[in-house]
């Protein structure tokens, strides 16, 4: 589904269908996702629909900044480096092109949204919960509920250190997509309770391609810190 | 035609070095000062409003505005040759006299600055100020506005801000909310408690860390009491609270859980003598136990 197509593109499966409509002169933007149905008039003469997969941080409401995926935990070597395998929800942003510029125009999941506190209420931040498994080769996942999250671990302590959960900053999300979406990320871990988290701007595999970003566009080049300091627990 | 025919570099008045050359130049730099501070907010104002938080952009919106303020200022000073080293000293006796006669000014202008450094209050957080309760709209540099849930027009001077205890109710990302939910008696309080905790489960802003806390609080005179606390977002505390409720008490009734209403048994201390009647035409199954005509 993930894609650039033009106006006439329209997709229908099980609960679900979207696409664009002509009617009376107007484009119309339909998706209906488990009998809701979301609506959009477009005053366009013509351009294209994306639809890539974006940061899952902005359903039912855009709340939290961040993404925890919390997974069964591993104790980690000193000095021990590692690549495992997680997941990470999906929200679909679609959005219409034309003229050299881009709008998001719907966002929808399949996915239930769950929210957290990551740290104290008065020094913690909101975050997107998302529980996953633990891999140490890429997953079999559902493309429309989950993609595939890469973590590279560096444990640089001298002590055995226990895992069990990883932040990503909004900001710093780079997700690609092909058939399924994915990401990488890499954890830092600096003491046995605080570690750096960011993500690599690069495709998990060859072929896939950049999905366009909500949070970056909203951000001010410079400010927004694309990494996250988990000092209060990982 | 005497009056027309003057020159810019003729003075203005008689007493004064400023000429009309000057006064041109200072009208201009001040028009030129408004139109690039009114263009900057313009700009501000459209590049950043959905990118950063408006209490942001209203502090980053007054620094530049003051800026450019000062900036002309300086710029005009010099054509009015004004003598820095004396204006300090006139300045600083200025300060002495305005001190004695406007302690108040004053006061509210130092609880301003200190509001600003110690920021207890951004624009935009819901706070409470003695009896007034509702969301700070700007913090100047004498009072501090707010505009009450009922739309109210709230101005509160800062020295009143700054000695009086103030509840700001989104200074932490998330709050705490509970309820009180009474079961009947006959129900099973363990599968009410799970219904309950699969209710809160399930909303997505209802959060799952601090852990929400459902339990039986309090065997009552009507009902059994059962404690739900749940954190969210500062922000949508007041949504989750109201939509969970509702969740709770009709998926409690889908399993059969009524919220009792206040129920009294009264039981009389002797037994007393008397005459029982039974009213005949009276259908049964509408007379439930207990309830009978009964003439004692």
């Amino acid at each position: 589904m993930y894609g650039t197509y033009d106006f006439s593109f329209h997709d229908e499966r099980k609960d679900f269908s979207i696409g664009i409509e002509h009617e009376n002169g107007r484009y119309i933007y339909r998706r209906t996702l488990h009998g809701r149905t979301q609506e959009r008039t477009l005053i366009t003469a013509g351009g294209r629909i994306i639809i890539n997969p974006v940061e899952p941080l902005n359903l039912p409401k855009d709340v939290a900044g961040h993404l925890l995926v919390e997974f069964a935990p591993l104790a980690i070597e000193p000095g021990g480096q590692e690549t495992i395998y997680l997941t990470f929800p999906i929200e679909v942003g679609v959005f219409i092109a034309a003229k050299g510029n881009y709008e998001v125009v719907d966002i929808f999941s399949w996915n239930r949204q769950k929210y957290t506190l990551y740290g104290s209420p008065e020094r913690g931040d909101l975050a997107r919960w998302w529980e996953s498994r633990v891999s140490f080769s890429p997953p079999d996942v559902d493309p429309r509920l989950e993609g595939t999250l890469s973590v590279s671990i560096t444990n640089t302590t001298k002590e055995w250190v226990n895992v069990s959960r990883l932040v990503l900053e909004g900001y710093g999300m780079k997700i690609y997509y092909g058939d399924s979406a994915s990401m990488r990320a890499w954890m830092r871990i600096i003491s046995t309770q605080v570690a750096e988290t960011g993500c690599y701007d690069a495709p998990m595999t060859e072929g896939q391609h950049k999905s366009l970003e909500l949070y970056t566009a909203r951000s001010i080049p410079g400010i927004e810190r694309s990494r996250y300091l988990m000092d209060q627990g990982i | 035609m005497d009056g027309l025919n003057f020159s810019l570099n003729a003075p203005v008045t008689s007493i004064s070095a400023i000429t009309w050359g000057h006064l041109i130049y200072v009208c201009l730099v001040v028009i030129a000062a408004a139109v690039v501070s009114r263009v900057l907010m313009i700009y501000l104002k459209k590049s950043l409003t959905d990118k950063i938080k408006r209490n942001q952009l209203d502090i980053l919106m007054r620094a530049v505005k003051y800026g450019i303020a000062v900036v002309a200022f300086l710029v005009i000073l010099p054509y009015f040759e004004v003598n820095l080293s004396g204006l300090l000293v006139a300045g600083g006796f200025a300060s002495i006299v305005i001190g004695f006669a406007s302690q108040s000014v004053i006061g509210n202008m130092i609880s301003g600055l200190f509001l600003i450094i110690e920021r207890p209050v951004s624009i935009g957080d819901n706070i409470n100020i003695g009896s007034a309760t509702g969301t700070v709209t700007d913090i100047n540099i004498f009072s501090t506005i707010i505009k009450t849930y009922e739309g109210i027009y709230v101005r509160i001077p800062n020295e009143t801000v700054f000695t009086s205890p103030i509840t700001n109710y989104v200074a932490h990302v998330a709050r705490r909310f509970e309820y009180t939910v009474g079961i009947p008696y006959a129900a099973d309080a363990t599968v009410a408690v799970r219904i309950i905790k699969e209710v809160i489960r399930d909303h997505p802003l209802a959060l799952r860390e601090p852990v929400p806390s459902v339990y039986v609080d309090e065997l009552g005179d009507n009902a059994v009491a059962v404690k739900v606390r749940v954190w969210a977002p500062s922000s949508e505390w007041w949504d989750v609270r109201t939509e969970l409720l509702w969740t709770i008490k009709t998926e409690l009734e889908k399993n059969g859980i009524e919220i009792p209403f206040p129920q009294r048994e009264v039981w009389f201390r002797n037994e007393l003598a008397g005459r029982v009647s039974v009213r005949e035409e009276r259908p049964s199954s509408l007379t439930p136990a207990g309830d009978r005509d009964e003439t004692i």
